[in-house]
């Protein structure tokens, strides 16, 4: 028998009630996957962040260097920015807490591949938005997103990568002018893992080699956002431990590691949680301070979005039970649609399914005949959803399974109800 | 050709009593060309049928064909009918999603008959019954008659030893039912075995013999 002539018989009279299925179950497919989506979202940020801050305080360190008068006078002085680098290097390897070094300067890069999601300016009140030319070099640059993270802020907040290789911390060198970076996910397809971006950084011109891509949806706590997503940004790491300024270096090459330094300087301070843990941290930075004779920094508290974010997440909980009592609704109104949909379907396609056992087709055959004619539209279901996650960026191996499950039990429900109908037919001779 | 031997066969309405239809009834269809079976409405005249048939297998007794005692199962059956029984439903139960050669056709697809052998052997079922130039027309486009002559094209296109029709000319008006009185003729002569479930006398008169069904019981009129 030519089951895909049958198929073809079966479109031509039940095409609306067939689509009409589809549709049915490749919205209740994209609810499911969605809620999933959420719900492992919402579960990944409470571990995420329970992981990061349980038992944890996190301070901010800033430096005191407003005064622009001021910050030139240090940044031309070698001997001061020498200061910060021991300061930095002391912050970076006490054990007594991590000093999470996240920076967000943008990068003007040569010749930009990314449209204007990757611009610095994209969404903000900036004048300078997209290419433009610089009118000193004449060369076109975009500012693109950048972060700039230490080798403490990567294990802290546990970036991950889509693809390509981590960062080798060890060489990461700023004086050979090339310096390996890594990709948030939205620059998959625009540059490629060995692809080198030309950029200015702080004035002076680097090479930054494409090591590796972020997995998609990470994100960091930056500058009071809970959420920094990284997936369209450029990310730089900062050098393992910082030199002293040289003497012999020249002035420009000075100012350079000036600013880089200072920007180095600030950053977040996660220690354990205690009764006296600020007094400790401020006994540490005391200390590191006498040892480096840098004092210009102050210390703030920045525990409050933490708050939020866990009020934030409580509150996401107690609508997640809502959606899943609407999910499971839901479930129930489209089984009793589609066994409705499957009945008028079974009834219209009796004739065939009857036509066929008079004419002396086995059982076997007619059942094959019945399978195809009610799981198309399940597959087609499941295949189109594959299709809208993929196309959507929202693909996801694990849920998908979950989906195949769900589709393949509620499949096997209604087909368990209509194989015992067209079963009882064909022993009654379909009277 | 075919025995029947002791046939019980009862329903249970839906009130819960029970309906006798057949009471040890036996059958017998050995050299006759064709056989006419009488009976008033709900005597059992279709139940007969299907269980000749092997569409009914919930009945008491033994059916033997061709010196052949078939067990009561659905797929032992169905090879039966696959192989030498067409069958002619009361209603013609056409397909309305496929033209007339598709309708025709089916019977073949059952058998895994190739396509070239199909169009040759679905031709020569509609020469037979006189609807060669319909075979793309769509059962909405047939009158009864002609719906007749399809349901009757599907049943011998596989060229069956056994030919059971249940009220052919049930639904048809008089100049029709002359119709297709001549195609059953024409049957007998070109060699197909007959079983007519039939109220109509004129049907029964092109039979070799007639049974009434009586009583729960077979009788032989003629």
């Amino acid at each position: 028998m030519n089951i895909f002539r049958e198929i073809r018989f079966y479109f031509k009279k039940n095409s609306l009630l067939f689509f009409l299925e589809l549709i049915i179950l490749t919205l209740f497919l994209t609810l499911v996957y969605v809620f999933a989506l959420f719900t492992i979202g919402i579960n990944e940020k409470t571990d995420k962040i329970e992981n990061i801050y349980n038992g944890k305080e996190i301070y901010r360190l800033i430096d005191k260097l407003e005064d622009p008068e001021e910050f030139s006078d240090f940044l031309n002085s070698k001997s001061s920015v020498s200061v910060l680098s021991n300061f930095y290097n002391e912050l970076d390897t006490d054990k007594n807490f991590q000093f999470l070094s996240v920076f967000d300067q943008f990068i003007p890069i040569e010749n930009f591949k990314g449209d204007n999601t990757f611009d610095y300016a994209y969404g903000e009140d900036m004048e300078v938005k997209g290419k433009y030319k610089d009118e000193i070099s004449k060369k076109i640059y975009q500012n693109a997103k950048s972060m700039q993270m230490n080798k403490n802020s990567f294990k802290f907040y546990d970036i991950e990568l889509a693809r390509g290789k981590e960062i080798d911390w060890e060489k990461v060198d700023y004086s050979t002018g090339r310096i390996p970076i890594l990709l948030g996910n939205d620059y998959s397809g625009i540059y490629d893992v060995g692809d080198v971006l030309i950029g200015d950084y702080y004035g002076k011109d680097f090479k930054f080699e494409v090591v590796g891509f972020i997995k998609r949806n990470t994100y960091i706590f930056y500058n009071g956002s809970s959420e920094k997503y990284l997936d369209n940004y450029i990310v730089v790491p900062y050098p393992l431990r910082l030199s002293k300024i040289d003497n012999e270096m020249g002035d420009m090459e000075s100012e350079f590691y000036g600013i880089l330094y200072s920007a180095m300087i600030n950053g977040d301070i996660a220690i354990e949680k205690s009764g006296n843990s600020l007094q400790t941290l401020l006994k540490n930075l005391d200390r590191i301070s006498q040892k480096t004779s840098f004092d210009k920094y102050t210390i703030i508290g920045v525990r409050n979005f933490v708050v939020q974010y866990n009020n934030m997440i409580a509150a996401i909980n107690n609508n997640k039970k809502i959606i899943l009592f609407l999910l499971i609704l839901n479930l129930i109104i489209m089984f009793i649609i589609l066994k409705g949909i499957s009945h008028f379907i079974y009834s219209k396609r009796k004739k065939v399914y009857y036509l066929y056992f008079l004419n002396g087709c086995n059982k076997g055959e007619i059942y094959k005949i019945f399978s195809i004619d009610l799981i198309l539209p399940y597959i087609l279901a499941f295949i189109l959803n594959i299709i809208i996650t993929w196309k959507y960026k929202f693909f996801d191996e694990m849920i998908l399974i979950i989906l195949a499950i769900i589709i393949f039990l509620v499949f096997s429900v209604i087909y368990r109800i209509f194989i015992k109908k067209l079963h009882k037919d064909l022993e009654n001779g379909f009277r | 050709m075919i025995q029947l031997n002791g046939i019980n066969k009862k329903y249970i309405l839906p009130n819960g009593k029970e309906q006798i239809i057949f009471k040890d009834l036996n059958f017998y269809m050995q050299e006759e060309r064709s056989l006419a079976i009488l009976g008033r409405s709900g005597s059992g005249k279709t139940t007969l049928l299907n269980i000749i048939a092997g569409l009914d297998i919930k009945y008491k007794g033994k059916y033997y064909f061709d010196n052949r005692l078939l067990p009561k199962n659905i797929d032992e059956m169905s090879s039966l009918r696959l192989e030498d029984i067409g069958i002619i439903t009361q209603n013609y139960n056409l397909l309305y999603d496929r033209n007339i050669f598709n309708n025709v056709a089916i019977t073949l697809h059952c058998l895994g008959t190739n396509k070239k052998d199909i169009g040759k052997k679905v031709k020569h079922a509609l020469e037979i019954v006189g609807l060669t130039d319909h075979k793309y027309k769509y059962p909405n486009e047939l009158s009864g008659g002609e719906s007749q002559r399809v349901a009757i094209a599907r049943a011998i296109v596989k060229q069956p030893r056994l030919l059971i029709a249940d009220e052919p000319t049930g639904a048809l008006d008089e100049e029709t039912e002359k119709d297709i009185l001549k195609v059953f003729k024409n049957l007998q002569e070109i060699g197909h075995k007959l079983i007519i479930a039939t109220h109509s006398r004129s049907i029964a008169s092109i039979c070799e013999k007639e049974y009434l069904i009586k009583n729960n019981d077979l009788t032989l009129v003629r």
